[in-house]
């Protein structure tokens, strides 16, 4: 049989963009059956999804350590906290910097706000954060976390900045028997 | 002019592989993020804070996280810079980041130093949140910054020499 160079040509050509463009297991581009029309609503339930994570993230903080639960919802190797003056990266480093953190010592927060990617892959939340001792307010303010999802399918933090509200001004109480300053 | 139908074969290999593995997705989003990041202090450098910020932040989108504080619209945060001092300047540069495979969203992050006459007034690492506009164009969506810890007060001698 005579073979037909253009066929051959056309036949190395599917196979090869077939093998380079599969999905090879971790291709996130895979994913990414997303139509011009779609890229709306898509980034839209990424951010979605992306604020689930985060809400169960600070539920899960409600009743396990603040190092498990960081364990669990920032990413093992590529998450990074970012603090004054440090970026803390990896599982291990932030599980060491909760190390001091007191028991009663509890942190609450809530997603208000994002942007979610139409690959389904990657968002960015924010939100207020509120740490309480024993049950009183001993800080707040309000933090970026942005999330990756692992090839698993779950969503994972990447980087995450709190930052602290400004200080009340100094409180100003009359003195109790009418003296000045 | 016959076509050698194994070198056809070769170059539509060479070809296919090319366009299907050239960079995209998520290495070409984060160049392209970073590379804003860095015309972006460019442009403060050359133009002032006011008219970089007017054109790298989205219209509408993007949101300014400051301590206690959150600023969304480019005109209301370019409008911060509306009463800084002459000699005033931000400086930065990314470091790190991520982009989505889909390449439409990423975010940097590096350190950045704000100065006045030339001297340091504040310091420390932002984080920037970038969305690919219609027009292909990267803008910021969100951004915010925690300053470095101030340093250490010095404990210089008392010329009276009193204690503390």
């Amino acid at each position: 049989m005579k073979r037909n160079p253009y066929r051959a040509a056309f036949a190395a050509l599917v196979v090869s963009l077939a093998v380079a463009c599969s999905p090879g297991g971790s291709n996130p581009a895979a994913d990414l059956q997303v139509k011009p029309t779609d890229t709306k609503d898509a980034a839209e339930a990424s951010l979605k999804e992306a604020m689930a994570a985060d809400q169960a993230f600070s539920d899960y903080a409600q009743t396990a350590t603040m190092a498990d639960a960081f364990a669990k919802y920032m990413d093992a190797v590529d998450g990074k906290a970012i603090g004054p003056g440090q970026v803390i990266a990896g599982e291990a480093a932030i599980r060491d910097s909760f190390k001091d953190w007191p028991a009663d010592l509890k942190m609450t927060w809530k997603p208000d706000m994002g942007h979610g990617s139409a690959g389904r892959d990657l968002a960015v939340t924010s939100g207020r954060w509120v740490r309480t001792k024993a049950g009183a307010t001993v800080g707040e303010g309000r933090y970026v976390t942005v999330w990756r999802k692992n090839d698993q399918g779950e969503w994972k933090g990447v980087v995450d900045l709190g930052l602290p509200d400004p200080a009340p001004p100094a409180k100003h109480e009359p003195d109790p028997q009418g003296r000045p300053g | 002019m016959t076509l050698n139908p194994y070198r056809a074969t070769l170059a539509a290999i060479v070809v296919s592989l090319g366009v299907a593995c050239s960079p995209s997705g998520a290495k070409a989003g984060l160049d392209a993020a970073m590379q804003a990041d860095r015309d972006f202090a460019a442009m403060v450098k050359k133009d002032g804070p006011k008219a970089a910020f007017l054109h790298y932040l989205d219209p509408v989108d993007s949101e300014f996280i400051e301590p206690g504080v959150v600023n969304k619209g480019a005109d209301t945060i370019a409008a911060g810079f509306d009463q800084i001092p002459p000699g005033f300047t931000i400086e930065w540069a990314p470091d790190s980041g991520h982009a989505s495979a889909s390449g439409d969203l990423a975010w940097t992050s590096g350190s950045y130093t704000v100065k006045l006459n030339g001297a340091a007034i504040d310091a420390g690492r932002y984080i920037t949140g970038w969305r690919k506009a219609a027009d292909g164009a990267w803008k910021v969506v969100i951004d915010s910054r925690i300053p470095d810890p101030p340093p250490p007060a010095s404990r210089d001698a008392d010329p009276q020499g009193r204690p503390g």
